[in-house]
């Protein structure tokens, strides 16, 4: 078993390689956070006055719930000082730019380091990037190559002063400010994020991409989705995580909202893999995050796929909200929890249409002293008759001294449903492993090779260039200890 | 004409959810109820009061009650010491037994033991309750306690006190019968302790029947059973509770402390009661101890029931096992709520759970929760849980066999609830539980 403690070893002592600071100037607002610094955030932005009128509101909102953050959650963690905070950081934006020779080198580093050299993807893979450092876009590619077919990729603040009446309409109308303590502080507060407009009857040709990166310290990085769908159309959309490696906590809260109408499709992929502290539990970030689509017309369909690997705490429920008839939702998670991270994540299935339909798939890894859980809810209503659910949640544990749990909720109104869930916790069989020693594998070779058999069923929901770099971010510890 | 105590008690539950228990007048009282109590005893009341001062009654703001409002099912002016002390026939006693069993059998009627004649309620196995309670080793309740455990510890004042003593069987099982029987709105609390020696094995069955037929008054009882099973001992433990379906609610919580190489297994059959919360926590204080734990309801009309349960794997080697199933009809609400926890020691755990039921109509509602909390790495644990109808490709079978719709319903639903009463060992028990719910089955469709 010598072979297979080396693996795990190599697990817990994996180095976190996205650790680097880039070294652009960049504009920040004072520490803190009052209703100063939301007008702030707001004139730099150029806002119109509803959207700042939103912010205020929000944020009375979320001074009511300072006594109540969540702490339902089996995650432990030092209460946050939310005045301890700087709550903008852009990199200083010098002039317009119109060409990538235009950008500053230092930032065309950051993305190469990031790997998403912008050129090379524009060129190779053909995937539309939209890039977020420090809460706010630098650089979207393919815009012009989308707006023909009537398609709107482009930064949230573009989003505010382009399509006004695309943001009013649809923000917060899936996630209101009121849905939680970290949706009304992210209401307030967001600089930036994506927005995506997919017209009716088009299907996107493309992969759509956003990396988002935390550079300065002691910023949080506060950015907002908003993905619609129009009847009919489909969309792929993908979304990364990295950030420096820090000895404070940084704080991440973000919101994503998508909105699937009449037979339109979003599938929306995450590979998270924002610092996750080092091996003493320091640092990391907390990441805090609220994510739901909706199924408004009948047969449309929204796809959630996770690979979490990153973050000291990690509290996310990417949920669906199954309204309109014959919908579709799904869940597919992976997450990898190390040293002393915590992951609280799952999902949540609303079923109030007719003959909806949800496949929950989670796969948790716990390595070292970390913990990780998996919470959700499948509520079907009243009026949701022939409804249909599977979960399967399953967790690996590969150490002694890690947690893994499951708290799902199970909530049936109505007597035509049908709602499985099955959840089963184990290591690493013996037998498996010796099954593979006895054809000829190394025990290293046979944890990765059971690992990835593991997570295999979410991996292959993962669109192709997400889904290497995400099997590499499984296996690259474990290959660490190969030869 | 409510005592003091009454009052008091009335003060505390009529508040519901905001008002805490305010018994400011019990230790001024405490001599008149509690007259042959120890001073270690007196104690142990007062720093229950002191708990449920504190905790204040669960609302569903609290995790453990999400999905049920017991605040709403107290709300009534209730008498804890009925003054008139009703009678029964013998006739009402042996309309509670089961047919053909042969078991010593103890009677509570409201909450007080009383006397049966055919039965050796002198037994030896049984203690007086105030003399045991007064030399237990319960401890004090404290702020972390549970809230209607600490509300018992105060108030109760009978209860069954079973030993079995070390290296022996007990000859036929235990029968206790806990009768209802009220023209008044009745809040009862018996405790009890089961203490199971070492090498020792017992079979206990307990029955709540309620015998009022007036529905303008419940009876709420709120009852804890304290069992310990010691070194190799085996228990099995069956519960059942049949009829008073608008007239009794009731609060069961049993905890059990098992130790090394023991095995308890209970079997609980839910019928009745308007609102029923069984609270199963088992602890496994040594090694190579096994856990079965069974449930079985059919609820009808507005009945609620929520099966919480808790199994505290703290040691290497254990294994447990929970079945619950279920069907609601009508507008009935099903809870399971089971809980496993692995701890950090406890290697080699294995812990299977399984949660299954049907809803007949769209009014039914079923809430499950089945959790897993693992801290150790070598452990095969797994639970499912599935809620749905009845299976129509199973229904058009026997259809098309002739069978009518009404009786394939029947066949089709009897067979589900087969696997928890096979699980019964006492064959007169198992036939009994099996023609009730025959009957009403039939009945309700």
């Amino acid at each position: 078993m010598n072979g297979k403690n080396e693996i795990l070893k190599a697990v817990t002592q994996q180095d976190y390689k996205y650790g680097f600071v880039s070294k652009f100037d960049s504009d920040k607002a004072p520490v803190g956070l009052n209703e100063d610094i939301i007008r702030l955030i707001s004139s730099k932005k150029k806002e119109p006055k509803w959207l700042l009128d939103i912010r205020l509101k929000a944020f009375k909102h979320w001074l009511t719930l300072m006594d109540k953050e969540p702490a339902w959650a089996h995650i432990h963690y030092p209460k946050i000082n939310f005045q301890d905070i700087i709550y903008y950081a852009a990199p200083k934006k010098k002039k317009e730019l119109n060409s990538l020779d235009e950008v500053d080198p230092e930032m065309l580093k950051t993305f190469d380091k990031l790997g998403i050299s912008i050129e090379e993807q524009k060129k190779l893979s053909g995937v539309a990037v939209d890039v977020v450092i420090d809460s706010v876009s630098v650089k979207t590619t393919f815009k012009d190559t989308l707006a023909k077919l009537g398609i709107i990729f482009c930064s949230f603040s573009e989003a505010v002063q382009e399509h006004p009446e695309l943001v009013k309409k649809y923000m917060g109308s899936v996630v209101p400010y009121t849905d939680n303590f970290y949706a009304a502080l992210n209401s307030a507060v967001f600089t930036d994020g994506s927005f995506c407009y997919i017209p009716k009857g088009v299907r996107c040709p493309m992969e759509l991409s956003t990396y988002f990166r935390i550079n300065e310290a002691n910023t949080g990085q506060f950015e907002r989705t908003l993905l619609i769908a129009e009847e009919g159309s489909y969309v792929s959309y993908l979304e990364g995580c990295t950030a420096p490696m820090r000895d404070e906590n940084q704080l991440h809260a973000a919101v994503v909202e998508l909105i699937a109408y009449k037979d339109a499709e979003i599938k929306y992929s995450t590979v998270q893999n924002w610092y996750p502290g080092n091996k003493e539990g320091k640092g990391g970030i907390f990441n805090f995050v609220t994510k739901r689509g909706i199924c408004k017309g009948e047969h449309s369909k929204i796809s959630w796929t996770q690979v979490e690997t990153g973050s000291a705490i990690t509290w996310k429920y990417p949920s669906v909200i199954l309204k309109g008839d014959y919908s579709v939702g799904e869940f597919y998670s992976i997450a990898l929890t190390n040293n002393f991270q915590q992951a609280d994540t799952g999902t949540k299935m609303l079923h109030i249409g007719k003959n909806t339909t949800s496949t929950i798939i989670s796969k948790g890894v716990s390595a070292g002293k970390s913990n990780n859980s998996y919470r959700g809810l499948v509520r079907i209503s009243k009026s949701a008759s022939n409804a249909r659910n599977f979960s399967q949640c399953d967790s690996l544990l590969l150490s002694s001294e890690c947690g893994a749990h499951t708290f799902p909720y199970i909530e049936i109104n109505n007597k035509t449903a049908i709602v499985e869930h099955e959840a089963t916790t184990s290591k690493v069989g013996e037998d498996q492993i010796f099954y593979c020693n006895q054809r000829g594998l190394d025990t290293e070779q046979a944890i990765s090779m059971i690992v990835n058999g593991y997570c295999k069923e979410v991996l292959k929901k993962l669109p192709m260039e997400f889904a290497v770099e995400a099997q590499k971010l499984l296996s690259l510890s474990l290959e660490g200890s190969v030869g | 004409m409510a005592t003091p105590c009454e009052a008091d008690l009335n003060n505390a539950l009529a508040g519901g959810v905001e008002q805490y228990f305010q018994i400011a007048n019990f230790e001024i009282h405490q001599d008149e109820i509690f007259l042959e109590n120890s001073d270690r005893y007196i104690m142990l009341r007062k720093s229950a009061i002191a708990a449920f001062e504190t905790l204040g009654i669960p609302s569903r703001m609290s995790e453990e009650w999400k999905y049920t409002n017991v605040a709403k099912a107290l709300k009534r002016a209730w008498v804890q010491f009925p003054l008139k002390t009703e009678k029964l026939t013998e006739n009402d006693i042996r309309s509670c037994l089961i047919p053909g069993l042969d078991a010593h059998i103890l009677v509570f009627l409201n909450g007080i033991r009383v006397p049966f004649t055919e039965s050796d309620s002198n037994h030896e196995v049984v203690r007086d309750f105030g003399e045991f309670i007064s030399n237990s080793n319960v401890s004090p309740m404290d702020n972390e306690s549970d809230a209607f455990d600490a509300l018992n510890l105060a108030f109760a004042n009978d209860g069954a006190i079973i030993n079995i003593p070390d290296n022996s069987v007990l000859d036929k099982p235990l029968y206790l019968l806990y009768i209802s029987s009220h023209d008044d709105n009745l809040f009862v609390q018996n405790r009890n302790v089961i203490d199971i020696g070492k090498n020792s094995e017992a079979t206990i069955i307990e029955a709540r029947i309620s015998l009022s037929s007036n529905n303008d008054f419940q009876v709420f009882s709120n009852n804890v059973t304290e069992i310990r099973c010691a070194n190799n001992s085996n228990l099995d433990h069956y519960q059942f509770q049949i009829k008073g379906q608008s007239t009794t609610a009731s609060i069961n919580k049993y905890l059990v402390k098992q130790e090394a190489d023991s095995t308890y297994t209970s079997t609980n059959i839910n019928l009745g009661g308007q609102l029923v919360r069984n609270n199963v926590e088992v602890v496994h204080e040594g090694e190579g101890c096994e856990t079965n734990l069974s449930g079985l309801y059919h609820l009808i009309s507005d009945q609620h029931l929520d099966n919480h349960t808790l199994i505290d794997h703290k040691m290497p080697n254990c294994n447990s096992n929970e079945l619950y199933i279920g069907i609601l009809d009508d507008h009935s609400t099903g809870v399971f709520n089971g809980k496993v926890l692995v701890r950090k020691d406890a290697q080699k755990t294995n812990a299977f759970q399984s949660n299954k039921n049907i809803l007949l109509t769209d009014d039914a509602k079923m809430n499950a929760k089945p959790q897993l909390e693992i801290y150790a790495d070598d452990v095969k644990c797994s639970h499912g849980a599935t809620t749905g109808q009845m299976n129509q490709e199973a229904l058009f079978y026997l259809r098309s066999r002739g069978i009518s719709k009404k009786l394939a319903q029947t066949m089709l639903m009897e067979a589900f609830m087969k696997e928890v009463l096979d699980k019964i060992k006492i064959e007169e028990l198992k036939n009994f539980l099996t023609n009730i719910l025959e009957l009403r089955l039939n009945i309700s469709h």
